[in-house]
């Protein structure tokens, strides 16, 4: 890959730096700006992003539509993040037109998406470790800088130093794959853990390194055992930060683990190896009950979406157990439906369906922020439908599709999930997925309930909220409409994304080596099933 | 540029084996021993427990080395090994007891300059490793940078400079959980290493730094890694740039007096509302 | 030294996973904010000699090249880390980690 890849990349980074410059001028109408100049690179980064995604580019590069997949990701989703965090959340009072820090959030947001988007265009451990550092830091001064509160400060400390800790416990892990390997390329720790799998056992320093980045990266996508920060942090943070929060590094997170994973070729089904997609199912199992039990408990929104965004996390870590592997009914490539979706299609499917139905339920209670001060539990929503109905409409269709109803993009995203499990023969896994999305449906139609059935305890204040935040519920709510009739567009980039991620190891898919054309597989490793049987 | 030099594979590992579980055995006792001594020196605010933590942190640790050493130099690698390097365990020992002073210590300001030592030691042992440069750079940022703006912090940031302790500093929040998550890992990285399926596990058998004298020259030069550096990794010292920027911006934002708006950016500008 | 000093990858591999440990140690068992961070790099270290090893065993740059980005990216988060008790110590005048603990259920 050469520097025209990271096109997106460096125009996002340099529209940072440029935002960064302008924010520090003294007249505010210039520093206004800030918002615009965001919007321009990240329109920018996506049309270059496409232009890359176009069949052919970088053909050397195998997992290209992944790398493409997550760029488009980045640039399209962080556009409806602006648009969502148009009213400054850096204020110390609610009632201040603008904040000294208009430029460096812009600036931080923007470098974030970057770190998201040049995620899986990495082939290296070091590159790695930096690029998801990259998405991180500037999230941790996001939810630090939110002042006034000190409720922003305590999810800060929280949020910051966890993030430390899984930073050194994944960067652990990346040491011992280093060592088992020799090398920090990802091609020649591919080649040593396809010749170890060949001998028989992986050595246990490679699970153990394994093992590790999986712990320290659940910190990332808020899953078991790393998870109970969420609900705290996205609490404490403003809004438009916590719907930042609940999309990127998840995101990321997810890249990465498919990343690292595919390092292992998916074969790990030895006695001691199979441990490690066992483990994975075993927490994505107990991160959705963990996040849709514990929902029911809330009464905050913000809480109950944290909750939710766990249990979300669930579900995509047991698309990511599914793996890459296609059944063998596998039907044509194009085809919809059908049995033709592997586990990370599924997952990546999934990704984006969660970003817009978050980012769009997100960007409703930011806009109530705006009227009323604070609609943080129940009673601060109810009654919404009858002075709001426009809110309350988009607030339900994401409700909706977080639900998993049919017609939303939630239900397609659940419904790959679940075909992948029924291919790969996990129907348990189904079963529990069903199971988890009916206990889902209790808290969500709670707060439907509350905002259609119930009276305004106290009539709604009017302050006209900016247009570019109506704008983003908006947006959001279409496409989760949109995507949901309609999902061919989206439907392509994960379905090649996901298939873009070989199943058995050939040197081949590792540029660099010495391209033997040779495919390479173990035994039977055609065969769906958790990473072969 | 990364050179990878294969361990051949071969049978003496089996041979290992044998030895390997007694060791394993030792080395596990010496852990748990090691994580008692840790649970009693943790601030608790009474003295007594801690000196005889300390007591066995000290058995603890000369145990778990005289065994080590007695694995290298009687087991199947006694061969390989000569004998077991005096420097490594001394330096292994000041790390590891200054960590614990670290970790237990109720005054912070001791805490961070015990972690200097443990710095100090960490850079003597990777000149063991050949990778002088690394210890000069750890020396330099850690002790030199990291570790002066720590004490500068603890000095502004605690009541009294730190002296006496603060009642947080002297009670420790939840020990046992602590000492137990941590050593359980901790023993099982452990036995993972010296006592799992050694068949898997080829590391072991290749002394480090043999013959470290002809490829010197190459690679532990100071220029071999700056032209790796900038030959595979130019793109990553550009974001570690980006990032030290981010971090350097963020600092500024989050420690930054909370002033009104207006004082920030001078009066000229006061918004028209 | 090279006749005295020859210990194997395993000894050095012990070490640094028992410096992780005792940084985790102290990471869930202090109450200071400013120790719960030092204990973050103490674990750093002992990664930082596992990469050493390991570039020394493999006789490659690549575990040194690795730590210099670690090392970077470590001051970065310290920077970041210390700004943050700087403001938080100028709120509520303490570094206990239990005074930030009003966000619940």
């Amino acid at each position: 890959m050469n520097l025209h890849g990271l096109l997106p990349e460096m125009i996002m980074l340099a529209a940072a730096a440029v935002i960064l410059l302008n924010g520090l001028c003294p007249r505010e109408s210039v520093r206004r700006a800030s918002q615009w100049l965001a919007l321009a690179g990240l329109v920018a980064a996506f049309v270059a992003a496409w232009r890359l995604a176009a069949p052919g580019q970088h053909a050397g590069w195998p997992l290209w539509p992944l790398a493409t997949f997550g760029s488009l990701l980045a640039s399209g989703v962080g556009l409806l993040a602006v648009l969502a965090s148009w009213n400054m959340p850096f204020k110390d009072q609610p009632t201040e037109t603008d904040s000294a820090y208009r430029g460096e959030y812009f600036a931080l947001l923007l470098c974030s998406l970057a770190g998201l988007s040049m995620m899986a265009k990495v082939n290296n451990l070091i590159w790695l470790f930096l690029a998801l550092e990259l998405v991180s830091m500037p999230t941790y001064i996001m939810v630090a800088a939110g002042r006034g509160q000190s409720a922003a400060q305590e999810a800060g400390v929280k949020y910051f130093f966890l993030g430390a800790l899984s930073a050194a416990v994944y960067l652990f892990g990346f040491s011992y794959l280093y060592g088992f390997a020799g090398s920090t390329r990802f091609s020649t720790i591919a080649a040593a853990f396809h010749s170890a799998l060949a001998l028989g056992h992986p050595p246990a320093i490679a699970l153990i390194g394994l093992l590790m980045v999986v712990l320290g990266i659940s910190y990332k996508i808020a899953a078991v055992p790393l998870h109970y920060y969420a609900p705290d942090v996205y609490q404490g943070a403003a809004t438009p930060v916590t719907a930042f929060l609940a999309f990127t590094p998840k995101a990321a997170g997810f890249i990465a683990l498919i990343l690292v994973f595919n390092l292992t070729g998916w074969q790990l089904s030895s006695s001691l190896a199979g441990a490690v997609p066992a483990l994975l199912m075993a927490l994505a199992v107990v991160t959705m009950f963990v996040g849709n039990v514990l929902a029911l408990l809330q009464r905050n929104l913000k809480r109950i979406l944290a909750y939710s965004s766990i249990a979300h996390s669930g579900y995509m870590l047991a698309a990511l157990a599914l793996g890459p592997a296609l059944s063998p009914e596998a039907t044509r490539p194009g085809e919809l439906g059908g049995s033709s979706i592997n586990g990370l299609s599924a997952l990546l499917f999934y990704l984006a369906a969660y970003s817009l139905m978050t980012l769009g339920a997100f960007a409703v209670l930011i806009y109530l922020e705006g009227q009323t001060g604070a609609a943080e539990d129940f009673d601060g929503i109810a009654g919404l439908a009858g002075e709001h109905p426009l809110a309350a409409g988009c607030m339900a269709v994401c409700l909706f599709s977080l639900i998993g109803m049919p017609g939303t993009v939630g239900f397609l995203g659940k419904l790959f999930i679940v075909q992948a499990a029924l291919a790969a023969h996990h129907p348990v896994l189904a079963v529990i997925i069903v199971i988890n999305a009916a206990i889902a449906a209790t808290y969500y139609l709670r707060i439907v309930a509350a905002m259609y059935l119930r009276a305004a305890a106290t009539p709604l204040t009017v302050r006209r909220p900016a247009l570019a935040l109506k704008l983003s519920a908006a947006v959001a709510t279409f496409l989760v409409i949109f995507f949901g009739l309609f999902p061919g567009a989206l439907y392509r980039q994960s379905v090649a994304g996901g298939r873009s991620v070989p199943t058995v190891y050939s040197a081949a898919h590792w540029p660099g080596r010495s391209a033997k054309r040779t495919a390479v597989g173990m035994p039977g490793s055609a065969r769906a099933g958790l990473w072969a049987n | 540029m990364d050179r990878v030099r294969r361990p051949a594979a071969g049978g003496t590992v089996r041979g290992i084996l044998g030895t390997g579980a007694t060791m394993n055995n030792w080395l596990l006792a010496a852990t748990a021993v090691g994580a008692i001594s840790l649970y009693l020196m943790l601030p608790h605010g009474r003295r007594r427990m801690s000196q005889f933590g300390a007591l066995l942190g000290v058995l603890a640790l000369g145990g778990g080395f005289v065994e080590l050493g007695l694995w290298l130099s009687h087991g199947p690698l006694a061969a390989a090994v000569a004998p077991a390097g005096i420097f490594f365990y001394v330096f292994a020992a000041i790390a590891l007891a200054s960590a614990v002073g670290v970790v237990c210590h109720p005054r912070p300001i001791y805490c961070a300059l015990y972690f200097v030592l443990v710095t100090l030691s960490v850079a003597a042992l990777l000149i063991l490793l050949l990778a002088e440069f690394m210890a000069v750079v750890l020396i330099v940022i850690y002790a030199g940078a990291i570790l002066v703006t720590y004490v500068f912090v603890i000095m502004l940031a605690s009541p009294g400079g730190g002296i006496p302790a603060a009642d947080y500093d002297r009670v420790s929040a939840d020990p046992l959980l602590a000492v137990l998550v941590s050593f359980v890992f901790l023993g099982m990285i452990l036995q993972r290493l010296f006592g799992g399926p050694m068949d898997g596990f080829m590391l072991a058998r290749a002394p480090l730094a043999s013959g470290h004298a002809a490829a010197a020259g190459s690679f532990a030069g100071l220029a071999a890694l700056g032209a790796n550096l900038y030959a595979h990794y130019a793109l990553p010292l550009e974001l570690a740039g980006i990032l030290l920027t981010i971090s350097l911006v963020g600092a500024v934002m989050i420690s930054r007096k909370h002033e009104p708006v207006v004082r920030i950016l001078g009066a000229a500008d006061v918004p028209a509302e | 030294m090279n006749s005295l000093a020859q210990p194997i990858l395993l000894e050095y591999l012990a070490l640094g996973a028992a410096l992780f440990a005792i940084g985790l140690v102290g990471f869930l068992a202090r109450r200071n904010l400013i120790l719960i961070f030092l204990s973050t790099e103490l674990m750093f270290q002992g990664i930082i000699i596992n990469l050493i090893a390991f570039s020394c065993y493999y006789q490659n740059t690549a575990g040194q090249s690795f730590v210099i980005f670690v090392l970077s990216i470590a001051a970065a988060e310290a920077a970041l880390a210390l700004g943050l008790v700087v403001l938080l110590f100028r709120r509520r005048r303490t570094l206990n980690v239990d005074a930030w603990s009003d966000l619940r259920g």
